[in-house]
Formats: C-alpha cells, sequence, structure tokens
C-alpha cells in the first residue's frame, strides 16, 4: 500500500514540475483534466449540489469595502466558504488537500513563498445570463498569487451553456478561452497578469475557487488592514 | 645641638609674625583714628562727616585747605545773625547754585543747593573734576575759561577776568521730578557766569612762580528755563516770540507794540538779525551758533533796535524745539526780556527807522554820556522799579495761568492761553486794534477776512505745513494699504494652488480610471475575508514513522479504496506517460485485477438467487477488466510471478478489502437503476440490505481520512 501512496505521489511530482510550473513562468495560466478523477470528482459535486439544494449559498461579494458589496450586473454568482472540516464538505477536503500538495510541489520552483491559502469558495453561476466581467482577482497586493478552480460541470457545452473563462493575458495579442468541464483544475496568476471574465452562463454552473497567499504581501496587507481597522474605531 | 636649633627659629618665627600682626593692626587704628579726626574738622554735619570713607575725608579735606587759602586772602569777619539770614536768603533767591573750580578744574567749593538744580549731591561733586560731570563737547570752551594769563596791566586784568559761557552739566533731574542713576543723566545747559579770583599780598611773589596754583574760577550757575516748564507768568517787559531755524520771525507778542512800537505783524517773516544793533551782531551770531550746538543759549546784553529810532537793551533766553515724533529740531522760541526803556530815540541806526521817524516816543533824555557798567546798574535799578509797578497785574494774571495751566496739559496751549490774557489786558488799552489783532494771536484758526495779508500768509505757511504732516499718515496709511493689499493677493494666491492641486488630483483620478488602475480595478475585485487564512499543511519526519507501523495495517483497506480514482485518473493519460511512469502504472493495473479475481470468489460463494442476479448484471465490467488483465499479462508475465511470490501474507487482509468495495459499486448501480424504475419488485429487500451495509461504510470513511494523512506523511518523508 505504501508503495501505491508513492506512486501517486510521484505522479503529482511529474505533474507539478513538468507542466504547472513551465506553463506557469511562461504563459500565466495551466488547466489539467481528470484530476480527481470519476469518482471522487462525482463525490465533490454532490456534496456542492446539496449545498446549493439547501440554499446555503448566498450573492458573491466584491472587494470594494471592507464588508464586501453586492452587484449582481457585475458578479452573478452565488457563493459560501468552507476549509473542509464542516459536515458534508470531506469530498471537498480531499480535493484541497491534493491541491494543496500540487503547490507545495510547485512552490520551490515557482520563487514565491507560499504557506497559506484562502478558505474554498464554492460557486454557482444559476444561468439566465449570469456571469462576471472582466476583473484581477488581486490588483492591490492584498497577499493572492495564485488562483485555483476546480470545475465540476458534467455533459458542458459552452457554445450552447456559455460560461467560458476567458483570461486577457497581459501583453499578450490573444485570449484564452477555458470550459468549465467537469475535472478540470485550473491554475493561473492572481494579480494584474491576468484580468479575466466569467461570460453569461445558461445552465448551472458549478466552481470550486481557492486562493494560495504570498506569505510577505499577505502580511503586509493585514497590517494595512488592521491599521483601517483600528482608524475606524478611533474615529467612532 | 641640632635637635635644639630648629626649635628656636620656630618660636623665633611665630614670635616675629605676632610682632607684625601687632603692629600692623596698631598702624591701622592710629590711621583710623586721624581720618576720624580730620574729617570732624571738617565744616560739615556730624551726620554727613560720620559715613565717609578715608578717600572721601581726603578729598573734602583737600578742597576746604584750598577755600580756605581762597578766602584768606581777603579779610575774614565774624558772622552776625544778619549775616547768617543774607546767606541763607542768595541761595534761595539763586535759581541755581555756586561753583568754584581750581585751575585744574578741580571742583573746590558747591553750595548746597547744587541737588535741586541738578539732583547731584553736594558731597559728591566736591573734589572730582568738573569735566567728570560736563559735555565732552563743552571741554575746550571749559579749558579756555579757566586759563588765566597772568602779568597783564590792571585794566586788562580787570577785563579778561570776567567770564560767561554756556555749559551743560550732568542732570540726573527727570522732567517729572524723578532722580535717575547718573549712567542714565540727561545733560542740563548751565548759564556760568563769574570771574577769576587771584591771591594777593603777601603771596604774591609765591603766586608768580606757581602760577597754575594760584587762580580760581567762582561762578555762579543759573539754569535757563525751557518755554513749556514756565510757571511764573510773565511781566510786562518780557514778550514771547517764535522763530524759523534760521531766526525769522513766525509769531510775536502784542507787548513788542508797547515796548518797541512795532506791530506783531510788522515784523513777520523778517529776520531778527535785522533789528539787532550792529555792533551786536557778532556776538549774537555766535550766541546762535551756540543755540544749534547745545539746545538751549541765553544771550548776553545786547541792544534791540526800536521803531522810530534808538535801542532798548535786552537779553533773550533762546530754546531749540525738537519734533517729539522724529527728534528733529522745528523752530526756536525766545523769552525776550526788556531791560531798559528806549535809548537814544532820536538816533537812526537803519534804514526801516527812516521810515517811521514821524512816529516817535518821547523819553527822558540823559544828559551826562555814562559808561556801560554805569549804564547796567541804572538799568537794574530800572527793572526793580518796572518790577514793582507791575506787581498787581502780575498777580492777576498768576492766578488765571496757574488754573488754566492745571486744566491744559499740552504746553504750546498754555503759552498760547497765557498769551491770549496778557494779550486781551493789553489790547483793553488800545480797542481799535481788537478785532484785528485777535485771529492772528492764534495760528491755528482758520482764516479770518480781517487779517491782513502778512497773517495770511503766516496761516499759509501754517497751514501747508499741518498739510505736509497731515501727507505723512496718509502715505503711511497708504502704504499699510498697499502691504494690506498684498497680503490678500498672496493669501489669493494660495487659494488658487489649492483649486490646482485638486484639479491635479482629480486629473490623476480620472487618469488612473481611463488606464484601469487602482480603484477601479479594486471595486471588481472577488471580495475574501482578511481574518481566516490555513496554513499549507507541513509535516514533521518522527511522527510518521511512530504512527505509520502501529495504524498502518488498520487503515490498509482505506489506501485500497484511494486506488480506484487514481486508476480512473491515471487510466486516461497511460499512453502519453514515459516508460517508468507506464511500468508503475502496469504494476498497478495487475495489483487491482487480482483485487477483481478475488471478488468473483467471494460472489461464488455465496448461494443467494438475488445476489447471483447481481453477477450477472457485473459480468461484463469484470470481463472487460479482465480481457484487459490478460493482454498485459502477456507483455509483463515476469512481474507478475515476483509479486504474487512477494505478497502472500496480506491476503487476508486483501480479501475484506474486496468485500467493501463491490458493496459500494453495487449500492451505486442500484441507485441508478431505481433512477431508472426498471426493477420495481426486489426495492424493499434491496433497500434493508443497503441500510444494514451503509452505516459501517460511512464510518470507515471518516478512517480513509485519517490513513490518508498518514500515508500523507510517509510520502513527504
Amino acid at each position: 500500500m505504501p508503495f501505491l501512496q508513492h506512486d501517486l505521489d510521484t505522479q503529482l511530482e511529474s505533474l507539478a514540475f513538468a507542466q504547472v510550473v513551465p506553463a506557469l513562468l511562461d504563459q500565466g495560466f495551466f488547466y489539467v483534466d481528470h484530476f480527481l478523477g470519476d469518482i471522487a470528482g462525482h463525490m465533490v459535486l454532490g456534496q456542492v449540489k446539496r449545498m446549493h439544494s439547501c440554499g446555503l449559498l448566498n450573492d458573491g461579494q466584491l472587494a470594494g469595502q471592507s464588508s464586501g458589496v453586492c452587484r449582481r450586473n457585475i458578479r452573478g454568482d452565488k457563493i459560501t466558504w468552507v476549509n473542509g472540516t464542516e459536515r458534508g464538505t470531506e469530498a471537498v477536503n480531499f480535493l484541497l488537500t491534493l491541491i494543496d500538495k500540487l503547490i507545495s510541489l510547485c512552490v520551490g520552483r515557482l520563487g514565491k513563498s507560499i504557506r497559506a491559502r484562502s478558505k474554498a469558495m464554492v460557486a454557482c453561476y444559476p444561468g439566465n445570463g449570469a456571469g462576471y466581467v472582466k476583473h484581477v482577482d488581486n490588483p492591490n497586493a492584498d497577499g493572492r498569487c495564485v488562483t485555483c478552480i476546480y470545475y465540476l460541470n458534467k455533459n458542458w457545452n459552452a457554445k450552447e451553456h456559455g460560461g467560458l473563462l476567458r483570461i486577457f493575458p497581459e501583453g499578450k495579442p490573444y485570449v484564452a478561452d477555458i470550459e468549465p468541464l467537469f475535472d478540470r483544475l485550473l491554475l493561473f496568476w492572481s494579480d494584474r497578469r491576468n484580468p479575466h471574465e466569467v461570460q453569461p452562463s445558461y445552465a448551472t454552473r458549478y466552481a470550486i475557487t481557492v486562493w494560495y497567499f504570498d506569505s510577505e504581501e499577505r502580511a503586509e496587507a493585514k497590517r494595512k488592514y488592521l491599521t483601517a481597522i483600528s482608524q475606524e474605531g478611533s474615529s467612532s | 645641638m641640632e635637635a635644639v636649633a630648629p626649635g628656636k627659629k620656630r618660636v623665633s618665627s611665630e614670635r616675629r609674625k605676632e610682632k607684625s600682626r601687632d603692629a600692623a593692626r596698631c598702624r591701622r587704628g592710629k590711621e583710623s583714628e586721624v581720618f576720624y579726626e580730620l574729617s570732624r574738622e571738617l565744616p560739615l554735619p556730624h551726620s554727613v562727616t560720620s559715613n565717609l570713607d578715608k578717600a572721601s575725608v581726603m578729598r573734602l579735606a583737600l578742597s576746604y585747605l584750598r577755600l580756605r587759602k581762597l578766602l584768606n586772602s581777603d579779610v575774614l569777619e565774624k558772622e552776625t545773625a544778619l549775616d547768617t539770614q543774607w546767606n541763607g536768603s542768595f541761595l534761595k533767591a539763586l535759581d541755581g547754585f555756586l561753583l568754584v573750580l581750581s585751575a585744574d578744574g578741580d571742583i573746590v567749593y558747591l553750595s548746597e543747593n547744587v541737588s535741586k538744580c541738578l539732583g547731584l549731591p553736594q558731597i559728591e561733586l566736591t573734589g572730582h573734576s568738573v569735566f567728570e560731570f560736563t559735555h565732552p563737547c563743552d571741554h575746550e570752551e571749559l579749558r579756555e575759561m579757566l586759563a588765566h594769563r597772568f602779568g597783564l596791566s590792571k585794566k586788562s586784568k580787570d577785563q579778561n577776568t570776567n567770564r560767561s559761557f554756556l555749559l551743560r552739566m550732568k542732570c540726573t533731574l527727570t522732567s517729572r521730578g524723578r532722580t535717575v542713576n547718573v549712567k542714565s543723566a540727561s545733560w542740563k545747559v548751565l548759564r556760568c557766569s563769574g570771574r577769576i579770583h587771584t591771591a594777593d599780598g603777601v603771596e604774591k611773589e609765591v603766586c608768580e612762580e606757581k602760577n597754575t596754583c594760584s587762580t580760581y574760577l567762582v561762578l555762579i550757575c543759573e539754569s535757563i528755563p525751557h518755554p513749556a516748564n514756565i510757571e511764573a507768568p510773565l511781566d510786562s517787559r518780557t514778550f514771547l516770540s517764535r522763530h524759523t531755524l534760521d531766526m525769522r520771525f513766525t509769531y510775536c507778542d502784542e507787548r513788542i507794540t508797547e515796548l518797541l512800537g512795532f506791530d506783531p505783524e510788522d515784523v513777520l517773516q523778517h529776520s531778527v538779525y535785522e533789528y539787532y544793533h550792529a555792533l551786536d551782531s557778532d556776538h549774537m551770531t555766535k550766541t546762535h551758533h551756540s543755540l544749534f550746538v547745545k539746545g538751549q543759549v541765553c544771550t548776553g546784553q545786547y541792544r534791540l533796535l526800536a521803531k522810530a529810532g534808538g535801542f532798548v537793551w535786552a537779553e533773550t533766553q533762546a530754546t531749540v524745539i525738537y519734533n517729539s515724533k522724529n527728534s528733529q529740531a522745528q523752530c526756536v522760541v525766545c523769552v525776550n526780556y526788556i531791560l531798559s526803556g528806549i535809548e537814544q530815540p532820536k538816533q537812526i541806526l537803519s534804514l526801516q527807522q527812516t521810515n517811521s521817524t514821524k512816529i516817535k516816543q518821547e523819553e527822558h533824555q540823559e544828559e551826562v554820556e555814562v559808561t556801560m557798567a554805569e549804564l547796567k546798574e541804572e538799568e537794574k535799578e530800572m527793572d526793580k522799579e518796572d518790577e514793582e509797578c507791575v506787581q498787581p497785574v502780575v498777580q492777576h494774571n498768576s492766578l488765571k495761568g496757574e488754573t488754566e495751566a492745571l486744566t491744559v496739559a499740552d504746553p504750546v496751549l498754555t503759552l498760547d492761553i497765557n498769551i491770549t490774557d496778557s494779550a486781551i489786558s493789553v489790547l483793553t488799552e488800545i480797542p481799535l486794534y481788537n478785532d484785528v489783532m485777535l485771529p492772528s494771536s492764534d495760528v491755528l484758526l482758520p482764516l479770518s477776512p480781517l487779517s491782513p495779508p502778512c497773517s495770511s500768509l503766516n496761516d499759509d505757511e501754517a497751514s501747508t505745513g499741518h498739510l505736509q504732516h497731515d501727507q505723512f499718515p496718509f502715505q503711511q496709511s497708504s502704504d499699510s494699504s498697499r502691504s494690506q493689499v498684498d497680503l490678500p493677493v498672496d493669501s489669493e494666491l494660495c487659494d488658487q494652488l489649492k483649486p490646482d492641486h485638486v484639479e491635479k488630483h482629480f486629473s490623476m483620478d480620472i487618469e488612473s480610471k481611463t488606464q484601469g488602475v487602482g480603484l477601479d480595478l479594486e471595486m471588481l475585485a472577488p471580495y475574501i475575508p482578511m481574518d481566516d487564512d490555513f496554513q499549507l499543511r507541513t509535516v514533521s519526519p518522527v511522527r510518521p514513522m511512530c504512527s505509520s507501523p502501529c495504524s498502518g495495517l488498520d487503515l490498509t483497506p482505506s489506501s485500497s479504496t484511494q486506488t480506484s480514482p487514481a486508476l480512473s485518473a491515471a487510466t486516461p493519460d497511460s499512453l502519453s506517460c514515459d516508460p517508468v511512469q507506464q511500468k508503475n502504472k502496469t504494476t498497478v493495473q495487475d495489483h487491482s485485477r487480482e483485487i477483481i479475481q478475488d471478488s468473483d470468489i467471494s460472489y461464488k460463494c455465496q448461494t443467494n438467487p438475488k445476489l447471483l442476479k447481481r453477477k450477472l448484471e457485473t459480468i461484463p465490467l469484470s470481463e472487460a477488466i479482465r480481457l484487459g488483465s490478460v493482454l498485459q499479462v502477456v507483455t509483463d508475465f515476469p512481474e507478475k510471478k515476483v509479486r504474487k511470490t512477494d505478497a502472500p501474507s496480506s491476503e487476508g487482509i486483501r480479501h475484506a478489502t474486496i468485500l467493501l468495495l463491490p458493496s459500494n459499486v453495487a449500492s451505486r448501480l442500484l441507485s441508478r437503476s431505481s433512477e431508472g424504475g426498471a426493477i420495481a419488485m426486489p426495492l424493499p429487500q434491496i433497500t434493508h440490505h443497503d441500510c444494514e451495509v451503509n452505516a459501517p461504510v460511512i464510518g470507515r470513511q471518516h478512517l480513509l481520512q485519517g490513513e490518508e494523512l498518514l500515508c500523507a506523511l510517509d510520502l513527504v518523508i
């Protein structure tokens, strides 16, 4: 059995060194299909659908204010934050564990100091043209370094259902259209190198997003955040 | 011998010291006693002499000896009671003090009323050099006055011994009557008049040998009153006049008409030199010069021409009036004392007098021509007589003057008021001129149509000066207004800068928006909470070594379960993998084939018909797997044999795992069939069985996670 586990990690290591690192350094984004496999993928999808049916998802927020702002015309998804320890999120926890391993393997060669990540954002675009306008995940150094998105949409037809993730790489004359297909993991830099948008979706579109932090940038952002809070407190 | 010698020396030295101390003490005692006796000999009250130091005693003693020498040249007489009274009266009547100087300038004697005049005490000045207390610019003149040429004839000697000069001395009295320190004293102009005394008689020969030791200058020092401080009203024999700096009349008292015959308007804009006797011109010029050097001056006796002819003896006290703001000389105010009646009224002494020869005042002529000294004496007597005649008028004026002086603070106004009163009293005798003179008496009044051209010129000049004076504050105000205007301009510039700054900031905002930078992007960015960060899982190498052997066997089934998704994930990419990875995956597939074979065996053992049906349903999947495994076996036969020999001991555990895995697959297949609704008959029985199987599966899924962590720990090592 340990031999099998060793083999599994060998595959992750090979994926990281041979494909992920070169792609991020070269073009800034990369995606891999069949990341979990059908069985684990279906388990994750099942748990996500259960959250959706239970009404745990709320409108996605924008970072313009500290408390977050809802603007459906800008961002039309519904989300919830999970860390993998809640009941009914065991499969999501498995997913996060694998992504953590993958990122840990890449860190040494990306020239970044990544030691922490955000909670996982479970997101659903409910259709009817819901999308997210062109934006940058980290425009002002809030610490986000790498964005990881795992898609959970079976039998998705982009021409019929829309929902493409379109990346506008900085300084490049082309755009990258990525279909949100089942068991696909997408990675890209979170800063201004990768403005991107979610085109209008006309079917239910599920995804799980997690951000990995550059430790220095994140510490600085937290310090500013605490300073701002203390100032607001003092002013009030 | 050696031991005794030092002792003797010590004793002798101590005795000598003691003797020296006693001798010094004795000398000091004797010296003090001598000085005490000497101070008692001084002609001063005991209360004064008891406080003197030795230097002061010496200084005063020397002065006293000199004074005795001076007085000893005359016959000494005992003072009678009458003499004592006269002596006191002299000092009171004298508006000044008596000063005796040696040829070197040492103060031999001062009368005690010097303190009232200058504020300096008599004791402090006696014996000191007079040059310490006089203005440096007056030292040269003072030395000339002290010098005396010996050996001249009697007549020339008498003439040369007379001294009359102006001296500026330190004054510690302020205008308010307070006394200040000598260092901050001001200068006071003193009129000094007197003569030089020389020793006579027996010591004449000695004086010839020692010229400088035998002469003393005896002076009467009088202060010149400032026009602003005149307390007593002027008598009828005195008139006021005001002049420009070149001594042209700008104002004249009405009394001049009675005294000299002139109308006040006649002399305006005329120089006072036109009315000086030609023989006195040089003297008056020197006096004029001295006036501007020292600030105040008292002319000696000079001749002032009358209108119709002849002259009068006069003496004038002149004072320069300074502007209180810029301390520049503005005008000269003169108090003119007429000392005699008109002398030689028929004598024409200037061209101006020829025009008014018809208007002559008859005066008593003296038959005999007298010397100047005799003339002076007669003039003094006449002054006394005049004063006696005027006494009632003086008393009347004094009452009014005092009352008005108290009410009015401005000295100029005080003078004007006094003048007005005296003018009124004078003009009552001549009602014809009343209307004409009253307006001209007050220069500040506006122009009057009745006033003559001369007074109008005077008024114009005064008004011009007033305008000039007004222009200055106007210019100042204009300057201040300019500065005030400038400040708002600067503040306006500052205000303009701020809007520019705001505009720049706004343009920066616009630029940032156009570039899609800053707030705009931040507003569009997805929100993440700032407080919840999860650390990437780090592993300590010691823990997995300890825990893996203990829980490895228990968690083995979960690892076999994990292999399923790995297999499904890896299968599509098998063709694109490297040869090494292909071998690894081949071994994995072989392992999974063994598991499947075992599961088939377990199914065969059971005799339940329902389970048999399920077997039929799953046969196609197993057949497909078998075909794949057969192909791989053909290619990798030797590796397969090695695996079988290595893993015989763990077959039991693998069986347990196989039992669990098929049940999961079966439950999923059943759920799919239930969704399709194909089989309705076996549902109740199947549901019961699934319930029994699901409970342990859920529990073991938790265990799977735990094993997963441990496996991860092992792999990280």
